[in-house]
Order: C-alpha cells, then sequence, then structure tokens
C-alpha cells in the first residue's frame, strides 16, 4: 500500500510539475498525453491497493482515473491551434494540456498524501493542503514576477541625477542680437528627471491628508458622539458611497470644472487658481488642466471614508467604564471627546492617515485626465504631476499628444519602482502601527 | 485496536445499540506546558471504567487542562506541549489519530454551544461527520431520551437550536456526544450555567448514564461532587494529591490541603 | 430646579459643518452629472443602450461597456474569490507554523499597492502569458490568416482575460484579509463542539464555519465587486478605450470589450479616443456612463445590505 501510494504521489507530482511548465511554455508537447495516462494507472493501483489494505477505498478516485484517460484522448485529437466560433483568439493546445493536467493532478496527489498517511481523518485534513496551496502558489508566483520585473527594469537606471533634476521640454523664442540685428532664436530645453513627478506625488499626498484629516475626524466624531441612529446612517452611507463610486467619476466633475473655469472664468485669477501653471510653449505660458490645490480636493474626497472609519473605530474602541469614570466627575462631553478619546483613538487616526497617504500618492484615477509633467515645479498652484501620472504618460503619450513617451519611456519602470517603494514604505509603517495598537489592547 | 465486544445493553424500545464496553482512561507522568509555563506536574492518575470521577480544586490549578488533555483538544491552543503518557483502554492516545481518539471520547462544555441548525441536525452532526451507517430517526430518539429531552422536543426536532432554553441547550450538548457511542464522556463544569431545575434533570442524566459510560466531571461545586461521583480526585496547583472514593475523600481526607478546600480554607 | 437650556457646544456644531461636507459632495457629484447629462438623455434617447458604440461614427451605445464591465468582473471574481478564501482558510482553521503571520504581512504588504502598478505589468503579462497561450505566438501572418477565416477575428493586443488576471491581483490582497477576520470571528466554542465530536478539521470547515460566515464573506465579495466595477486605470491599460460592438460570442473574453469605466475615460480625454469634432455628446454621455457607474454601485451595496441581513437570519441566533 505504502509503495502503491509513493508511486502514485511522484507520478502526480511530476504531473502538477509538468501542469505549471505547460502553463509557463508552450514547448512541452509530447509529454501531457503519456504522462496523463500514467496518471490514469496510478490512480487504479492505488484504488486497488486500497481495497486490498482494507482501507476506506474512494470511488471517486475511479472518476479522476477515467477523466485522465479520456483526455488524455481528447489532447491526441487537438490541432496545435484551437480556433473558431468567432472567438476572438487562437487557444494554444497547450492551454487545455496545462488545464487538463492541472484539475487531475491536485486531486491525485490529495489521494496519494491521504492513502500515504494511513487514510485515517487527520491524514484526509492534510491530503487538502495540496487543494489550497496550489492556487496560492500561483497567485503568488504572480506577485514575485511583478515585483522581480519592477526592480530589474526600474532600480538599475535610478540614480541620483534622474531623481534631481525634473523633465523640461520647453521650447521659446528668445531675441539676441546678431551683426547689429535682432534674431528670433529657438532655444530648447531638455532635460530627462523624475524630479517633479516625485516631488508632485509628496505634495499630492500632503495637500489631501491636510484636507482631508479635519474633515474625516469631524465626521468620526459627529457620527459617534452626536448623530441620531437616522443621521448616522445617513452620513456613513454617504462617506461609504464616496469611496464605493470610483475615481473616474471624480475625474468627470474634475474636468467639468476645468472646462467652466475655461469657459466661464477665462483671463481671471481664478481660472489660474482652478488650472494650474503648466509650460512654456512658444514663449506664452500654457496652463495645465489642474492645479495640485483641486486635484488634492478631489482626492480627499476618496481618503475622508478611511479617516472618518478608524476615527470611528478609535473612539469605540475606549473601554466603555473609562469614559463613564470621566462622566461622573462631572466632565462635559467636549472636554471628555478633546481630552479623553481623541488622545487615545491618535494612533488609529494617524495609521488611518498613513494609509490614506498611501492612497494618494498611488492614486491616478483621479487625475490621469488632467494632470501634466510639472515641469514649471512643484507648488499648490502648478499643475498636478505625479509618478503616476508619469507611468500613465509613457504608455499613453502619443495619444496625447505629448513628447514624454520619446523621451522618458525608458524610466517607464523607474518610475515605477519608486512610486512602489514609496507605497510599500508607507503600508509598512501602517501595518507597524497596527500591530502596536493591538498589543496596547492586549495589554489594557 | 478499537474495542470490538459490545455491551449487551438494547434499549427494549428502539433496539439501537447505545453504548460499547466503556474504557478506563490511565495518567501515567503527564506534564503540560503552555509555552514555558507548566500547567500540571507529574500526575499519575487512573479513572475507573464506567464510574463517575470529579475532578475538583481551586481555580487555576489546571483541572480543565488536565480534561482537554484527555480527548487532545488542548492541541489547538498555540505553544502546548504535553509530556508523559495517557492510555485509553491500554493504548497511548498521544500517539493516535486525534480524530479517532475523539469519537471515543465525548465532551460537553461548560457553556452550551449547539450548531446553527436545526435540533435534528445538532444530535446526528457527529454521526455524519464520522460516516457512520445507522439509523438516523432512532439515533436521533434514543439520545434524546438518554438526554431527558425527548418528551419536550419530539415534536420540535427541525425547529432550529437556539430556539431552546439555556438546560434543554446543554442536555442537546449531552445527547449530540452520545450520539457517536463514545467510551469515555468528559464533562467540564457543564451546570454552571443552568439554573437549579436543570440542574437537577441534568444530575439525574448522569446517574442514569453511570454503569455504560466512563465519565469525568470537572466541577467547582462540592455538593455535587458529593452527590455524583463515584471517586473524587483533587487538584492542587497543578498536582495530584489525593484521589480516592468520594465517602471517604470528604469524610476523611489524608491530606492537609484537601481538608483546607473541603471545608473552605482555601478556594 | 430649573431646567437649563443646553445651547449645542461649539465642537458640536463644528463637527456638524464637517460631517456635512461628504453628503453635500455627493449630492453635488450627483446633481452635476445629472445636469451635465440632459444633453445626451435628448439628443440620442434610447440609443444610449443599443449595442453599438462607435463614437467617430456618432453612435453612443453603452451596452458594450456595461457587458465589458460585467464579463470583466466574472472573470476577476472567479480568480480572486476562491484564492482569497482559501488563503484566510490556510491562515486559520489549517495554518501551520509559521505560515499565518507569513501570509498575514503578505497580504498586508500588497495590499497597499496602487492600481497603476498591476497596470504597468500589461506588457510583461500579455507576452508570457496572452501572446503565447491566447494570440499566436509565432505563428506568421499568412498562417494565421488561413487559419482564421475572417480578418476581424485576428487576436488582438488587449483583452478582458488579461484586464480580469490584473484586476484579481488587485482584488485578492483587499479581499483576503477581510475574508480572514470573518471566519476569525467565528466562535471559537463551535469549531471545539465540532471537533470534540469526532469530524475532521475538513469537515468543520464545510459545514460549520463555511456556512456561518456566509453573511461575512457575502459582504466582503461585494467589496471586491464594487472595487472591480470602480477600476479604472488597470483596464484601460488592459483593454483600451473603445470603440467596440457587442462580442459575437457573448462570452468572448478574449476580445477587447472595454468596461464602462474605461470608456468613461476615453470620452472624457481628449485624443484617447476618436469622436465626431464639435457635438457635445461625448461630454454628455460621458456623464451619462458615470450616473450608470454610480445607479451600479448603489445597486451593489444594496445587495450586499439585502444579502447580509437573509444570511444573518438564517445562522446567528
Amino acid at each position: 500500500m505504502k509503495i502503491a501510494s509513493i508511486v502514485a504521489l511522484i507520478v502526480s507530482f511530476f504531473a502538477l510539475g509538468l501542469g505549471c511548465l505547460s502553463l509557463a511554455r508552450n514547448t512541452f508537447e509530447a509529454y501531457p498525453v503519456p504522462v496523463l495516462l500514467i496518471l490514469s494507472v496510478a490512480l487504479l493501483v492505488l484504488y486497488f491497493s486500497a481495497r486490498v489494505s482494507h482501507l476506506e477505498a474512494k470511488r471517486s478516485i475511479i472518476i479522476f482515473a477515467i477523466l485522465s484517460v479520456a483526455s488524455a484522448i481528447i489532447l491526441r485529437m487537438l490541432p496545435i491551434y484551437l480556433h473558431g466560433f468567432s472567438i476572438n483568439g487562437l487557444i494554444h493546445r497547450s492551454m487545455i494540456s496545462a488545464l487538463f493536467l492541472l484539475t487531475l493532478s491536485v486531486p491525485a496527489v490529495c489521494y496519494s498524501l491521504f492513502y500515504l498517511l494511513g487514510a485515517t481523518p487527520g491524514a484526509y485534513d492534510i491530503s487538502r493542503y495540496p487543494l489550497f496551496l496550489v492556487p496560492i502558489g500561483l497567485v503568488l508566483t504572480a506577485y514575485g514576477l511583478i515585483l522581480f520585473r519592477i526592480i530589474v527594469n526600474g532600480a538599475p537606471l535610478l540614480n541620483w541625477s534622474l531623481i534631481a533634476h525634473p523633465f523640461q521640454d520647453q521650447s521659446w523664442q528668445s531675441e539676441i542680437w546678431q551683426n547689429g540685428w535682432p534674431v528670433w532664436v529657438p532655444n530648447t530645453l531638455l532635460q530627462i528627471g523624475i524630479r517633479n513627478h516625485i516631488l508632485g506625488t509628496l505634495l499630492l499626498m500632503a495637500l489631501s491628508s491636510l484636507i482631508s484629516l479635519p474633515i474625516g475626524i469631524g465626521v468620526g466624531v459627529f457620527v459617534h458622539e452626536y448623530a441620531g441612529p437616522k443621521m448616522a446612517e445617513v452620513i456613513k452611507f454617504s462617506t461609504t458611497a464616496l469611496r464605493a463610486i470610483s475615481g473616474i467619476v471624480l475625474v468627470v466633475i474634475l474636468l467639468n470644472l476645468t472646462r467652466f473655469a475655461s469657459n466661464h472664468l477665462h483671463g481671471t485669477i481664478f481660472e489660474k487658481i482652478i488650472k494650474g501653471f503648466g509650460y512654456y510653449s512658444g514663449g506664452s505660458l500654457v496652463l495645465g488642466n489642474s492645479s495640485f490645490l483641486i486635484a488634492s480636493i478631489f482626492i480627499s474626497l476618496l481618503i475622508i471614508p478611511i479617516i472618518a472609519r478608524v476615527t470611528e473605530e478609535g473612539l469605540n474602541s475606549m473601554p466603555r467604564d473609562i469614559v463613564e469614570g470621566s462622566v461622573a466627575m462631572g466632565a462635559s462631553k467636549e472636554h471628555t471627546l478633546l481630552r479623553l478619546l481623541l488622545p487615545w483613538s491618535f494612533p488609529n487616526i494617524i495609521t488611518g492617515l498613513v494609509l490614506g497617504c498611501a492612497e494618494a500618492a498611488g492614486t491616478l484615477t483621479v487625475i490621469f485626465l488632467v494632470a501634466g509633467n510639472g515641469q514649471l515645479g512643484v507648488n499648490p498652484l502648478s499643475e498636478t504631476t505625479s509618478l503616476a501620472y508619469l507611468i500613465y504618460d509613457c504608455q499613453f503619450g502619443n495619444q496625447l499628444g505629448d513628447t514624454v513617451q520619446r523621451y522618458m519611456g525608458p524610466y517607464q519602470f523607474t518610475a515605477a519602482f519608486v512610486l512602489l517603494a514609496i507605497t510599500i514604505g508607507l503600508t509598512v509603517i501602517a501595518l507597524i502601527m497596527k500591530n502596536k495598537i493591538a498589543k496596547r489592547y492586549k495589554g489594557a | 485496536m478499537i474495542a470490538t465486544d459490545v455491551s449487551r445493553t438494547h434499549l427494549p424500545v428502539t433496539g439501537v445499540k447505545t453504548c460499547r464496553k466503556p474504557g478506563g482512561i490511565e495518567l501515567k507522568g503527564l506534564d503540560v506546558f503552555y509555552g514555558q509555563k507548566q500547567i500540571l506536574k507529574g500526575i499519575d492518575l487512573v479513572f475507573p471504567p464506567s464510574k463517575v470521577t470529579a475532578i475538583i480544586g481551586p481555580s487555576g490549578c489546571g483541572k480543565t487542562t488536565l480534561l482537554r488533555c484527555i480527548n487532545r483538544l488542548n492541541e489547538l491552543a498555540p505553544g502546548c506541549k504535553v509530556k508523559g503518557q495517557i492510555l485509553l483502554d491500554g493504548e497511548d492516545i498521544l500517539k493516535m489519530d486525534p480524530m479517532l481518539l475523539r469519537q471515543r471520547v465525548g465532551m460537553v462544555f461548560q457553556k452550551p454551544n449547539p450548531f446553527p441548525k436545526s435540533i435534528k441536525e445538532n444530535v446526528l452532526y457527529g454521526v455524519k461527520a464520522i460516516k457512520k451507517k445507522c439509523d438516523y430517526d432512532a439515533t436521533v430518539k434514543s439520545c434524546l431520551e438518554k438526554a431527558a429531552l425527548w418528551d419536550e422536543l419530539k415534536d420540535r426536532l427541525h425547529d432550529s437550536a437556539f430556539a431552546l432554553s439555556i438546560g434543554q441547550q446543554q442536555r442537546l450538548c449531552i445527547a449530540r456526544s452520545l450520539a457517536i457511542v463514545p467510551e469515555v464522556i468528559l464533562l467540564d463544569e457543564p451546570a454552571s450555567s443552568l439554573d437549579p431545575i436543570s440542574i437537577m434533570t441534568l444530575e439525574a442524566s448522569i446517574m442514569d448514564m453511570k454503569g455504560e459510560y466512563t465519565q469525568i466531571i470537572v466541577t467547582h461545586n462540592m455538593n455535587e461532587a458529593l452527590k455524583i461521583s463515584d471517586y473524587v480526585a483533587f487538584l492542587y496547583a497543578g498536582r495530584l494529591i489525593e484521589f480516592g472514593e468520594t465517602k471517604k475523600i470528604f469524610t476523611h481526607p489524608s491530606q492537609q490541603e484537601t481538608h483546607d478546600y473541603i471545608t473552605g480554607k482555601v478556594y | 430646579m430649573e431646567k437649563k437650556k443646553n445651547a449645542p457646544s461649539g465642537l458640536k456644531i463644528f463637527s456638524f459643518c464637517l460631517a456635512l461636507l461628504p453628503i453635500l459632495a455627493l449630492i453635488t457629484i450627483i446633481v452635476v452629472l445629472v445636469i451635465n447629462s440632459v444633453p445626451a438623455i435628448k439628443l440620442a434617447g434610447w440609443n444610449l443602450f443599443s449595442g453599438s458604440y462607435h463614437p467617430d461614427r456618432g453612435s453612443y451605445g453603452l451596452f458594450p461597456a456595461i457587458w465589458g464591465t460585467f464579463l470583466v468582473v466574472i472573470v476577476t471574481m472567479l480568480i480572486a474569490v476562491p484564492v482569497s478564501l482559501f488563503m484566510a482558510i490556510l491562515a486559520n482553521d489549517f495554518s501551520f507554523g509559521f505560515v499565518n503571520t507569513l501570509i498575514r504581512w503578505i497580504l498586508g504588504v500588497f495590499s497597499g499597492i496602487p492600481p497603476i502598478i498591476f497596470a504597468v505589468m500589461t506588457p510583461v503579462f500579455f507576452n508570457i502569458f496572452i501572446w503565447p497561450k491566447f494570440a499566436g505566438q509565432g505563428v506568421p501572418e499568412s498562417a494565421l490568416l488561413k487559419m482564421v477565416n475572417n480578418y476581424d477575428v485576428l487576436p488582438l493586443y488587449g483583452s478582458v482575460l488579461l484586464g480580469g488576471i490584473l484586476l484579481s491581483l488587485l482584488v485578492i490582497p483587499f479581499m483576503a484579509p477581510l475574508i480572514d477576520d470573518v471566519i476569525h470571528s467565528i466562535p471559537h466554542s463551535l469549531k471545539e463542539a465540532s471537533l470534540a465530536l469526532g469530524a475532521n478539521r475538513w469537515h468543520t470547515l464545510t459545514h460549520v464555519t463555511l456556512p456561518s460566515s456566509l453573511a461575512g464573506l457575502a459582504n466582503v465579495i461585494m467589496l471586491g465587486i464594487l472595487t472591480a466595477v470602480g477600476e479604472a486605470i488597470i483596464v484601460s491599460f488592459a483593454i483600451g478605450f473603445g470603440p467596440t460592438n457587442l462580442p459575437s460570442p457573448l462570452f468572448d473574453i478574449l476580445e477587447r470589450i472595454a468596461p464602462l469605466t474605461s470608456t468613461i475615460a476615453g470620452l472624457s480625454a481628449n485624443g484617447l479616443v476618436r469622436f465626431e469634432s464639435g457635438s457635445p455628446l461625448p461630454h454628455a454621455v460621458s456623464s451619462f456612463a458615470a450616473l450608470l457607474l454610480i445607479l451600479s454601485a448603489f445597486v451593489i451595496m444594496g445587495i450586499a445590505a439585502y444579502l447580509q441581513r437573509k444570511f444573518k437570519n438564517r445562522f446567528n441566533p
């Protein structure tokens, strides 16, 4: 019995490995069919030796053996590329064989483990692990691939000059004296760098936190302390709705605002504030599509729900007896709130703030149609820019009509790398703070 | 090695075999650690088969830990290490598959914990889980009769178990653990959440089950121990201080700590 | 003793004003969108729901966009729900040793990754997975044309499958910790009772833990669907901005059917999608589509609340 289950285990592991390889490459054409046949033989051997040893022989093993033979037959009959039924693609045969191999080898591994460990209920539990581990392994491989690619493509190109210089692609005419006559000479300034993009990301984070912090805390405090049940429902619903409706809706509104500013407020100072300073082209200032100020207001709409939720959690988490103790001493609600509850919830609020910053740093949905490349520096009134926008521009720059793709194309992954570093750093800080908060409750 | 001779007790009404030969539990040199802290120190104890043994002692002395060792539920807690031997009918349960062990050793918990299913499904849960082939309706009837619930619930078998009172829920938990026909039943302070009438019914059930099952009950209530148990083990600070027949322990305890505990000087 | 009139404190008024802002923002958004979509309803009417979306020819049927969202969400959830469930089960009931904390840390780190990072991996995933398996890598053009009769169905660069895979990578670290919390919150006594009856961990999982956590699971899955519906960047990179017709086998996930979000993006920006110039329709239709998006988000939230109520009544005391 042991021998049969060990052989079955080896065969099914081999089938599993072959399935994963077929998923990755197209070249293992000759192997799936024989492996499937051997697998079905191994399963049948397993079943019969289980019968012989008077262990619990599951009927479904026979079903899997039959399926395995059937899939071997199907695979032999398929052409290399499947097409037809107007499906917009050619499915390579190795995809089908990978599918068959994976779905048949995982149960086979489970069954052989079960019999190897003695067919007890405890063995049944252990034999379920491959069922969990295989999909998780595939997904973790995908994540590893992402990290690997970004680091390998992006990190080597990162050098100090890239970070220290902003991206510039400006042209203007200047007047110089030549032989006694004024001549207009074209000048260009071309510089490759991501400084302004990094600064823009940081500015977005700072501005949106600044705006969303008081509002979020206000919402949390109001819902926790003062609101009646109906009012609390309405406020909670609208705050979660702000997060549920995606950023793309916000960008439509933002575009409306920009268009409104162009059409109706043309030439005024308000237009400059709303649209932000862009870049010089041919000697004149071109306004961008949105300034940092306005973009941060929209981004903060996405962050307010996070901060409101963590504020409320923090306020709720204060042990009831301490609050009652304060009230029993005659302190007013506001006093309890300001002196006791809010300081207690500070760690929660700061954690939420860090998470919100990570969100704001990475958000592209709200700004990707209105941002620019920050050639005129980074301040609240200049054109919105961000690392995420740079990545987007490198991909779709041609369609947007600017030149970023030509010059900054190779640096797309570098920008992704820097952005990844910022967001992962912030997330890790938030995680550590969450752990510290949890420890605080354990001690208390 | 599964106990193959089944007791000849048949309930005349339903003709369902309800028990097998009750096994004896023996603890040899048992040490239990949670992390660095040692909870039980060198316990040597024999629980006589077919009898009710009560484990008494002050709070925190390790009674529940001892009980949970016997059906290996303490392994669910992280960092738990068990050294020594625990024998069920001569087999070391620490080397057995835990699920097979728990099919022979049932447990009733302090707070009743029925599943969020109907009464009938609650009773049959264990039977279906271990894939035992038997007459489901007859099993439900006999187990509920044993737990003194059949008359009250025979028309309400499909109601949710949460609709019952706490006392009924606790008796449902007993019925549930009887359905898998164990050899040993562990009871962890079963009466602590119950009102006096439910406690009386519970104690009557325990007395009824004497002879068919080995029962080990942890209790804080000395009157209860006096009433229902045949043997008593006194635990203090993780050590077994004294073990013997109930009457003898309560009238002439041989150790000073036992005497102090029984007379109420220590709790 | 006379009753002292309690004037509302300054803090209360202040926090009330702050708390009103999200409500005001929401109302403003909806009102602005409604006003802007009026031209679309007037000019295009019911054609807005037709199956052909070609802005350069003037037809703005949004049905392909809705269908695209539906397909993408289905593909995403088919991948994401089992994987998140398995991760949560592995971290709770079936944990061994350090796997518990390892999974939680990995999920924590990946939950903060912005969608643009996943989007930028589109060419990588396409080259590694889609092109070899689904788009005829290495097949010369002539052989391709011979194999495929209709020129319209040649394999293209982006597809719903690619978008679904990348979107599921985004959604998994979001859903898995939530499912972990749900399973963690099942009372330990239920699991102990089941184990004490001799059931193994798998039986406990399928008969006690999972049925009791259905309410929480439904909520988390709805949240995942909400995230997937609203995601614009990943689908923009992986699928593009349109224009499309409805795919001929309806469930063809190898087609480029732009979902609602990237359709809105395409209509709102100049240059991403070509449309007839001078017409006020593109912006109006994009506002209308945004309204559809908000509507679908509300519908999903409503379904989530309904499912929660239904499951809570069945399984909890």
